[in-house]
């Protein structure tokens, strides 16, 4: 039976045509769609933004210096001129915990990229070659796996000294199993995808198939670990500085500020308590930013 | 079934090795001299000489670490602290009681509050009751342990004077750090509880549960929680391990007396056998512990038997722990 084209359906046809250019529906797009739906990832994200604000324009926020001793006002409550107080050698905390995202936020990222290209990377070669590659790169993770994240950390930093450089070291190696499962499963499952198998049939290079085809659909679960790593590398950072196996003393780190607050907890609880809430409002913007990054990209995990 | 049991243990073997290697490749990075530390500031060159010879430290680095094995498998030596003098076993040995009964307690009070909590959410699935639940867990998951640890000392021990801030002197200097580490384990449970749970619900047998007139109650508890606290039950496994790590911070605010304190104590001042040591240790004590949570798994659950006894089942079984674990 022939199809009847009349005038109006033409007209319809090209107005659908139109329709389709103006929203062009992308894998992003999607994803974004989906991550605007959930109002608990969406302040998470509002919180982690803000966050990178203030840790860009720490110097213009931040009322004082952040090292200043000021002996003429040592261990003042919160007031109008120290918002948070000042600690025992009359540092503003305000601005100590201002500077401190600055390098709570960086050495995170360092440590998590740390890990994406170690860690992150062999679970990828492990995950795409499969066989006795996988086996004995994922047999290694075990290993490293079986001493607990954070005493690994910490033996790392005893050994190698306080300071960035061995944090971020520490860190890395300590999270580096952990990276590697996640990136293998990602890969493995796209492994198993039709349009893998018909792309090797048709000749695709090695390389060309792990760039092109492989990471950019793995992207989106990769991406979920890495902003779930962000905050576990923040969780495990104060954590070590507050028992003095992180960074050395001058830093605003923010686990470090509770660390000094630590002998005035029933004088001066304020010393404590800000920093307090700055490590829990950041660790927890970054999980819920994390978990809706993961409804977003993979609706199907959930 | 034995089987498996002695393949497993047989894998132990190059996992423990493994843990050994690195834990000595960190001894040679040390910085300092062992024979120096020993000896003191005061002794000559020729003495220190004379102790590194006697140490081994002049060895080729392959016969050191022999040695280093050696000694740990006949004699259990993993090396003397350096404050005391003492071997680190020995003084670790007390301290493992103490860690021991706090992730226990900690364990339990995860594992009971996230599954309640993963059954109430799994019942009222995709409502602001399951949603609430899910956002509280996560906060107790994200925030770091001592900070929640800290905001309890400063509510429980400074305001309302109830509990003590520091010690375990008495039975109520437990509450706190177990409090604190159980609830950051609350969220995977309640999350594993709750796929699980939605998955089960789903089976035809509660259909036919519900088509026979049960009570809801009945059907929840009897029926489907049973099947779905398996994979809560494996999971303990690797919630263990962050349980520990937990414990080891948590340990130095609440100034208890086990390992983490004792391993922390030991980083600041700088006595590296006993930091050291105590890594291995605890590996070791860990590494084992996993294992008999495996294999008592497979012993509770008959269905995961059949699997491991048919030949072409352990392939199965590695195929499916991995996922279980992703779930985590």
């Amino acid at each position: 039976m022939a199809k009847m084209q009349t005038p109006a359906m033409e007209k319809i046809q090209k107005k659908n045509a139109r329709r389709k250019k103006a929203y062009k529906s992308t894998p992003g797009r999607e994803s974004w769609k989906r991550y605007k739906r959930n109002p608990t990832a969406i302040i998470g994200l509002v919180v982690v933004c803000i966050l990178i604000l203030i840790a860009v324009f720490a110097p213009l926020i931040a009322p004082f210096n952040y090292q200043t001793q000021d002996y003429g006002a040592m261990m003042q409550a919160p007031s109008a001129a120290h918002w948070f107080g000042t600690d025992q050698f009359g540092r503003d905390i305000f601005s100590r915990i201002i500077y401190g995202t600055r390098y709570s936020l960086v050495i995170a990222l360092f440590c998590t990229i740390a890990a994406f290209f170690t860690g992150g990377l062999l679970g990828i070669i492990a995950g795409y070659f499969g066989g006795i590659v996988d086996t004995v790169i994922m047999r290694l993770m075990d290993i490293f796996q079986s001493i607990p994240m954070i005493m690994m950390a910490m033996c790392i930093v005893a050994v190698l000294g306080n300071g960035i450089p061995q944090l971020v070291a520490a860190i890395m190696f300590a999270s580096m199993p952990t990276m590697a499962r996640n990136n293998r499963a990602a890969i493995l499952r796209v492994r198993g995808c039709d349009y893998i198998e018909s792309s090797e049939a048709i000749g695709v290079s090695q390389p060309r198939m792990i760039i092109k085809h492989m990471i950019p659909n793995a992207a989106g679960v990769m991406i979920i670990f890495f902003a779930g790593f962000l905050a576990v590398s923040i969780m495990m950072m104060s954590s070590m500085s507050y028992i003095g196996v992180g960074l050395a003393a001058p830093t605003p780190e923010w686990g470090l500020i509770l660390n000094d607050g630590k002998a005035y907890l029933t004088s001066a609880p304020y010393m404590m308590l800000f920093p307090a809430m700055m490590i829990m409002i950041t660790c927890f913007a970054f999980n819920l930013m994390g978990d809706g990054l993961r409804d977003a990209f993979d609706p199907k995990m959930k | 079934m034995l089987k498996y049991i002695l393949k497993r243990i047989l894998y132990l073997i190059p996992i423990l090795i493994g843990v050994s290697i690195i834990i000595f490749a960190l001894k040679t990075f040390t910085p300092g001299d062992p024979a120096r530390q020993i000896l003191g500031n005061s002794a000559s060159e020729e003495q220190v000489q004379e102790k590194r010879e006697e140490l081994g430290l002049n060895d080729p680095v392959p016969v050191q670490y022999f040695n280093y094995v050696k000694g740990i498998v006949t004699r259990l030596d993993f090396g003397d602290s350096y404050r005391t003098g003492k071997p680190v076993l020995s003084e670790i040995t007390p301290r493992l009681w103490t860690s021991a009964k706090i992730t226990l307690g900690a364990v339990i009070i995860g594992a009971l509050i996230g599954v309640l909590l993963g059954i109430i959410s799994a019942l009222k699935k995709y409502t602001a009751v399951d949603s609430g639940v899910l956002v509280i867990s996560m906060f107790f998951q994200s925030v770091p342990e001592f900070v929640i640890g800290l905001v309890l000392i400063m509510v429980f021990a400074v305001n309302l004077h109830v509990l003590p801030a520091n010690g375990i002197e008495t039975w109520q200097g437990y509450i706190m750090p177990m409090l604190c580490i159980g609830l950051a384990s609350v969220a995977s449970y309640t999350r594993i509880t709750r796929s699980s749970m939605l998955e089960v619900l789903g089976e035809d047998y509660i259909r036919t549960a519900k088509a026979k007139g049960q009570s809801q109650n009945n059907i929840t508890f009897r029926h489907a929680l049973r099947n779905a606290l398996i994979p809560v039950a494996q999971s303990v496994g690797t919630n263990l391990g962050n349980s520990i790590g937990g414990g080891m911070v948590l340990e130095t605010v609440f100034g208890v007396p086990g390992v983490g304190k004792y391993i922390v104590d030991a980083i600041t001042q700088r006595n590296y056998p006993s930091v050291l040591g105590g890594a291995l240790i605890i590996a070791i004590v860990l590494t084992i512990i996993n294992l008999l949570v495996d294999i008592s798994f497979v012993l509770i659950d008959p269905r995961l038997k059949t699997t491991i006894i048919s030949g072409s089942g352990s392939k199965k079984m590695k195929k499916v722990k991995p996922e279980t674990a992703k779930a985590a």
